[in-house]
């Protein structure tokens, strides 16, 4: 059977209606900006994963692939922005394949809502698509319920009032590459400094027309970890040995038994092995 | 349909043999009168000194209020600045019960003063703190407070507390969002604990490292690893460290940057 | 028409034209009427004494309290109307026993003793939100002994809500000549034991009846035993010894 398995769904919500809490999923409390220039599209995403108030990543990967000219950013539940990107893409390239073309942005943008409006918000997924493609420069974002804006600066995630602002004071028509790689990371900085949700560093994804797409991993790090004034190394026998035991290789052979097998010996020569 | 476990038969229910709840509760207006700021505070006593120290941002929500509220304050000195005080208070939780509180304490040792012609002892000091959180026992100060000086023979006192008035005298506390991450290092690194010494004999039953009053400067840099250590894991700790070193040549206050992310 | 001064004195707060408080001033009368009590500070520890005035053969001596315990490390002495005391002491207790609640620590003796005088002024009109005050001024005086951080220390309470610290103090009907015998016999270096005999001697001087160990109550404060009444052996004991030095 395809799709989500739903067996456990009696048994937990019967546990959550007494009072057993649902286990914390690692949100990636987030700032994601995307910014169209003259020849290309930029998105960027900050690198914090946090559970609760505790930072579960502190550099962790948001801007996802889907196909070598479109690139996704993506805010919520991590799990359910890293498997609805890898689904998405599947189905791009597959769809790709069969119709001999490049994917278009706004068919991706189309699959990924579909998919969030069949799970009415349960798949918490916020994301930026963007890419270029034969009808020229696409930028979107896509709502966890499967709403969609089609515009030439767009922000999603907790930072995503911080960053607007940065678009909604700098951003300016015409913006060429250089400065919509620039306007972008400040927007994230903006994100990272002044929403909690954000932090750690600068990711940078260039998409253009006629050239290799850019991903620039850490292409700001504001936040490098100062040096420790201290040496926490222990001096070796400061922690307790309850027990041991030293199993040789020699007593391993009393947990094996070697069994000869007799049967087909060219049944892996009579396979198709692609080299 | 017949239920074998004497449900009402349809409805909604999960037909499980514990009690279903109850119809959905009525919808009810309400007002709440606390808000958590954020933050954390720490404190250490040495041999001759106290060290109290705290994070100055201030947060509500994924929100930074500010990145400059102070969390620890001098108590009962003779001025605004607080000089000629001995008694340094720290307060984190709701960071408006923690100004009342402040004040409060602040006026209390003020007062005594006037009243009995000496300075408040640290330890008369605790116990006052104690009887003010408790009055307050069924509408609470929202805040987890550490209260450090120096005790009668001039080592360094540290009283913890929690929000109604439980307190104890202790050589460490970490206290705030980020006291489940600092508490653990503190254990192990002032009082040495799960720390043996090496070949002191045979596997468990090895010889505990035995916990000594630390150097001021060994203290400082604890206490600054502490909260560099606290920023790269808590987002609700960052911006500046504040510090209280606590001597018998008085007060000083120094502040650190931290990271502001 | 009374004399000019007794427009004065039926207004409790009304000061005279002269700038005097006659109630205030006729109360302190009310203490030269009661039974005469000394206080004696040493540097080892208080003494403090006072005569009990057993007045019939058929009262029971030992219900005479002019002597009690404010806290474990306070005692105090009166002289005046005894029951206006007790609302003093108990006002006194209470403060020590605030004080070591909030604080840990006992009530300083000086504090002890600002705490009963705050209370010796309430008396006049009521104001609006003021709830009972007292009708008239209180009609006694107060030895307060005591020991803390400052070492062994004897304070004078009055009604008019003035107090003083005192090496020996002596109020009451004999304090006059009390007063004087103190005066000529206290020095600095005296033991416990002379403040004693010291205490009972001028006790002695100034009663009318003859001193016994039934008629006079003795009580000491010390850094190690704090606040103690002396109990009958012990009156004996020192009503022994004063006969002895003598």
């Amino acid at each position: 059977m395809p799709g989500f398995d739903f067996s456990n769904y009696n048994r937990n919500a019967a546990l959550h209606a007494r009072g057993v809490p649902l286990p914390k999923a690692t949100s990636t409390g987030t700032t994601i900006v995307g910014c169209i220039y003259d020849n290309g599209v930029v998105i960027a995403a900050d690198t914090r994963a946090t559970s609760g108030p505790i930072v579960a990543d502190k550099n962790c990967e948001k801007l996802h692939y889907i196909a070598p000219k479109i690139w996704c950013a993506g805010a919520g539940t991590a799990a359910d922005t890293e498997f609805t990107t890898a689904l998405i893409s599947s189905n791009v390239e597959l769809h790709s394949l069969s119709t001999g073309r490049d994917p278009r942005v706004i068919t991706c943008m189309t699959m990924l809502k579909q998919h969030l409006f069949r799970y009415q918000g349960h798949i918490g997924a916020y994301l930026v698509v963007a890419g270029v493609d034969p009808t020229g420069v696409g930028l979107y974002t896509v709502h966890a319920h499967g709403s969609t804006d089609k515009l030439p600066y767009v922000t999603m995630g907790s930072g995503s009032l911080a960053a607007m602002s940065v678009f909604e004071s700098m951003w300016k028509p015409d913006l060429d590459k250089a400065g919509a790689v620039e306007l972008c990371a400040e927007a994230i900085k903006a994100g990272i400094f002044n929403d909690l949700g954000s932090g750690s560093n600068v990711d940078v994804c260039v998409i253009e027309n006629d050239k290799p797409t850019q991903l620039m991993r850490n292409y700001e790090r504001p936040n490098e970890r100062g040096q420790k004034e201290r040496n926490y190394r222990f001096p070796r026998g400061t922690t307790a040995v309850l027990n041991q035991k030293i199993i040789t290789k020699e007593d391993m052979k009393k947990y094996v038994t070697i069994e000869t097998l007799s049967g087909d010996s060219n049944l892996a020569g009579d396979m198709d092995v692609d080299s | 349909m017949t239920s074998l476990l004497g449900h009402p038969a349809g409805g909604e229910g999960i037909g499980y043999s514990f009690s279903q709840p109850t119809a959905a509760p009525v919808k009810q207006h309400g007002f709440y009168p606390y808000t958590d700021n954020g933050g954390s505070t720490l404190g250490i006593t040495g041999s001759d000194f106290a060290i109290l120290a705290g994070d100055t941002r201030s947060t509500s929500g994924y929100n930074i209020n500010s990145r400059m509220v102070p969390k620890v304050f001098k108590i009962g000195g003779d001025d605004e600045t607080g000089e000629g005080a001995h008694i340094v208070l720290s307060v984190v939780g709701f960071a408006a019960d923690g100004n009342a509180l402040k004040e409060r304490l602040d006026a209390v040792v003020k007062m005594y003063k006037y009243q009995h012609g000496k300075p408040m002892s640290v330890s008369a000091c605790a116990q006052r703190l104690s009887t003010i959180l408790y009055q307050k026992r069924f509408f609470p100060y929202y805040v987890t407070a550490i209260l450090s000086g120096l005790d009668e023979e001039g080592k360094g006192a540290l009283y913890s507390y929690d929000p109604v008035g439980s307190y104890e005298r202790e050589q460490c506390r970490a206290a705030g969002a980020a006291a489940s991450l600092i508490m653990p290092f503190l254990d192990n690194q002032v009082n040495f604990k799960n720390q043996y010494i090496p070949g002191s004999g045979e596997g468990h039953a090895l010889e505990q490292k035995k916990a000594e009053p630390l150097p001021q400067a060994t203290v400082e840099q604890l206490v600054r690893d502490a909260f560099t250590s606290a920023v790269e894991r808590h987002i609700e700790v960052g911006d500046h460290l504040q510090m209280m070193i606590i001597t018998r040549d008085g007060i000083q206050e120094v502040f650190h940057p931290l990271k502001k992310d | 028409m009374f004399i000019a001064r007794s427009e004065y004195d039926r207004g409790i707060n009304t000061f005279s034209p002269e700038g005097r408080l006659f109630q205030v001033e006729y109360s302190l009368e009310a203490i030269k009427l009661g039974s005469t009590a000394i206080g004696v500070a040493t540097s080892e520890g208080v003494i403090l004494g006072v005569e009990k005035r057993v007045t019939s053969t058929l009262l029971e001596a030992s219900s005479v309290e002019k002597i009690v315990e404010i806290d474990q490390h306070i005692g105090c002495a009166m002289s005046g109307l005894q029951a206006d005391a007790r609302n003093l002491v108990e006002h006194a207790r209470v403060e020590c026993q605030n004080h070591a609640f909030n604080y840990a620590e006992p009530l300083r003796v000086e504090s002890t003793t600002q705490a009963i005088c705050d209370l010796a002024l309430r008396f006049g009109e009521s104001g609006d939100d003021e709830e009972s005050v007292m009708s008239r001024p209180f009609g006694v005086a107060l030895l307060i002994a005591g020991y803390d951080e400052d070492g062994p220390q004897l304070y004078h309470a009055e009604p008019s809500g003035t107090f003083y610290r005192y090496d020996a103090k002596a109020i009451g009907s004999g304090s006059e000549g009390a007063q004087a015998e103190l005066q000529n016999e206290y020095h600095r270096s005296l033991t416990l034991s002379e403040a004693e005999t010291l205490v009972l001697k001028t006790l002695k001087q100034v009663m009318e009846e003859k001193l016994d160990s039934k008629n006079v109550q003795l009580a000491s404060v010390t850094k190690e035993k704090g606040f103690r009444i002396y109990d009958d052996e012990e009156m004996g004991r020192a009503v022994a010894q004063l006969g002895g030095n003598q």
